[in-house]
């Protein structure tokens, strides 16, 4: 038996169940579960936005967000029991784009945490935005190019910076 | 040949396409896959211009991202990842 606690990790179109990660990361011995949602906002840099649509590499991405994950665990413990759902497809304002869900044994752990997949998920998996304005223009989001060097030092910067609140 | 597979910023200039592909016969280099990325998408479509966004992407498969010193062989897939921004 593994001595990591379950993860789940998994890019698609379908909506995301607030329930099926409440109770994925629901475990008797932690005495904290931390919840993350991101939702898409309808002004972005003073546009107003009607939709975003969400581009993916879904094989890839899964893999690195198992990686996130793992990196979570073995920086705030191993025992954690992790979700992280992100959507692709055309999303109205107001709609879950991404969730997360951090069980820990005591709250730190799993706030920590989830801070730090949200982060990572930003500047390394292969998701992608497309914003729609209420004018009918179209725009690709610019982001963070994928260096893996960069990442390293960007990893530990935000472990750092959370460690710090300890 | 290789066949890539696009995604974000690249896709506004190949339709409902989701591929390009390159022609090479032997491994080459990733900084020779962008520049014949570069040539297929000017190809593909002439009002093609953002070079800068294939230098600042990266070339990966299904399994990881490949750094500079990679080789690509011809024959497989890959894809090419402009900068990210999920959440």
């Amino acid at each position: 038996m593994s001595e990591y606690g379950e993860v789940f990790c998994c890019i698609a179109e379908g909506p995301l169940d607030p329930e099926a990660i409440f109770q994925f990361t629901q475990q008797m011995q932690h005495g904290a579960q931390n919840y993350f949602f991101g939702a898409v906002r309808e002004v972005n840099l003073g546009k107003t936005v009607m939709a975003v649509s969400y581009d993916a590499y879904a094989p890839l991405g899964e893999k690195i967000l198992r990686e996130i994950a793992r990196e979570a665990q073995d920086h705030w413990g191993k025992d954690l029991r992790i979700y992280v759902q992100h959507r692709v497809g055309q999303l109205a304002v107001g709609e879950v784009s991404v969730g997360i869900g951090v069980s820990s044994l005591h709250r730190d752990e799993s706030y920590m945490a989830s801070r730090f997949i949200i982060e990572q998920i930003k500047i390394r998996a292969p998701i992608w935005k497309k914003e729609h304005y209420e004018d009918g223009e179209t725009e690709w989001l610019k982001g963070h190019a994928l260096c893996q060097h960069r990442h390293k030092e960007k990893t530990q910067e935000i472990k750092h910076s959370c460690a710090a609140h300890l | 040949m290789t066949r890539v597979r696009l995604f974000g910023a690249f896709r506004k200039y190949v339709g409902n396409d989701t591929h390009i592909v390159i022609d090479h016969s032997s491994e080459i280099t990733v900084g020779e896959v962008k520049q014949l990325i570069g040539q297929a998408l000017r190809k593909r479509n002439p009002q093609f211009e953002d070079d800068q966004l294939v230098l600042d992407s990266a070339i990966a498969n299904d399994e990881s991202i490949y750094s500079s010193h990679d080789l690509v062989v011809p024959g497989g897939e890959i894809a090419i990842l402009p900068p990210v921004c999920g959440g």
